[in-house]
């Protein structure tokens, strides 16, 4: 199983906790500012830093992230104002927020979960609509400077940019062809009121579904533990039963057995967590999961697909040797969109 | 040009506006400029009061009940903060 070295065990349970005492004792420690800055924590350990009558013993590492809550406030507020944008050009799209914004409006202290980019989801067969609708907004396609591009078997998001500004639209979790795809997740969206406006959040259950899924896609060999946090905040709220059920209807029912597994590690969710099942211990397993530092990319992508269910990729991409592309989605919206 | 806010005018807050409270401050954005304003915690209350329509009077009676403050320093201060408000286009005056 990944390592999980003890340092990373510490600072996570005395942000879980929180334990202000706990954060300070940590905070002398000779790798403590890059562990926090690496792992993206510091806003939330200024914010629980902030609970201590005599805050300044914490030390100036942690109380330096104060200001960045600040300017993650702007942010969350910026990406409110764009998906508000958005609903008032077309209120009927309804594009699903994923991850960072949710998170941060949802389960964290004001300002203390940094995000990068505004994530959304929308069924494929809408997304034809949404295309249409960023670039009257002004957006540009990230991917691909040409206005008509197919999807290929390997995408599950098309990126964005306005200014300084992103957005990933997401119509999948992993690569299709491996798995049966969540559609449902727009089915089941839930409306966030929010000061000023409000978005369309995935329900408790796929919510946590979409963040094991990218736990175990994108960070499990990485600075991992802001995504491990995600987890913990949300626990409480999540029927992980239901996770079971859901993930096997996605053709994904290995991962949450395996995330769960792996993230009761940490003490504070070994409290929160079903047991979930761990996978056999062959050499090669022993191999991926060894180390999180090395050959991280090939790692989380052998991950990747090792936990998805059965090999629904084959015919897959049988029949695109046969037929040629399978149908996907056309960019370019005066075409008509699905082709 | 604008005519000058006093005692007598009515205004309150643009309703779509993202704002956020963090324990006694409120953050709040322009969409046009991308802008973050950001109100102490007497500017947070005078927020909170302009969610509905109302004089700046009626502003200024509420705060004395709240604060210890003379009348005559407090108007001046709301009226000089509405506006900073309605320059930075987060209020609007009916």
């Amino acid at each position: 199983m990944a390592a999980v070295d003890r340092e990373e065990v510490a600072l996570f349970e005395a942000l879980a906790a929180p334990d202000p005492e706990r954060l300070t004792g940590l905070s002398g420690a000779a790798g403590f500012p890059w562990l926090l800055e690496r792992e993206r924590l510091g806003p939330l350990a200024a914010w629980v830093a902030d609970g201590k009558e005599d805050a300044g013993s914490v030390g100036g590492t942690v109380l330096g992230y104060a200001d960045r809550r600040r300017s993650n406030i702007a942010d969350e507020l910026k990406a409110q104002q764009i998906c508000a944008e958005i609903e008032a050009a077309d209120p009927g799209i309804q594009p699903v927020v994923l991850k960072g914004l949710h998170f941060a409006r949802s389960f964290y202290p004001p300002g203390t979960r940094p995000f990068s980019d505004i994530d959304l989801f929308l069924p494929r067969r809408r997304l034809p609509r949404l295309v249409s609708l960023l670039k009257r907004l002004d957006w540009e396609p990230l991917d691909d400077p040409a206005t008509s591009r197919r999807l290929s078997a390997n995408w599950v998001h098309l990126a964005w940019r306005r200014g300084r500004n992103l957005i990933e639209v997401h119509f999948d979790l992993v690569p299709p062809g491996r798995y049966r795809g969540c559609d449902d997740l727009w089915l089941r969206r839930r409306r966030l009121e929010l000061d000023g406006g409000g978005i369309w959040t995935p329900d408790p259950e796929d919510a946590a579904l979409v963040a094991l899924t990218h736990l175990a896609k994108e960070h499990l060999f990485q600075p991992h533990l802001l995504w491990v946090m995600d987890i913990h905040r949300m626990a409480p709220e999540v029927d992980w039963n239901l996770v079971a059920v859901r993930a096997r209807r996605w053709g994904l029912e290995r991962l949450p057995a395996f995330m769960t597994t792996y993230l009761r590690r940490y003490p504070s969710l070994r409290r929160r967590l079903p047991p979930g099942r761990p996978l056999p211990r062959t050499p090669f397993w022993e191999w991926l999961l060894a180390a999180r530092a090395k050959l991280v990319q090939q790692r989380a992508r052998l991950l990747g697909l090792l936990l998805t269910d059965e090999p629904r990729r084959a015919p897959y991409l049988l029949r695109r040797a046969l037929c040629g592309p399978l149908p996907g989605i056309c960019l370019d919206s005066d075409s008509g969109g699905l082709d | 040009m604008t005519s000058e806010i006093d005692l007598t005018t009515r205004v309150r807050r643009y309703s779509d506006l993202p704002w956020r409270r963090i324990e006694n401050e409120i953050f709040i954005i322009t969409p046009d400029d991308g802008g973050l304003h950001n109100l102490n915690e007497v500017g947070a209350r005078v927020w909170e009061l302009l969610a509905g329509s109302r004089d700046v009077a009626g502003i200024v009676d509420q705060l004395l009940g709240e604060y210890e403050v003379e009348r005559e320093r407090l108007s001046a201060d709301i009226l000089g903060l509405l506006a900073k408000m309605r320059r930075a286009d987060l209020i609007e005056v009916l």
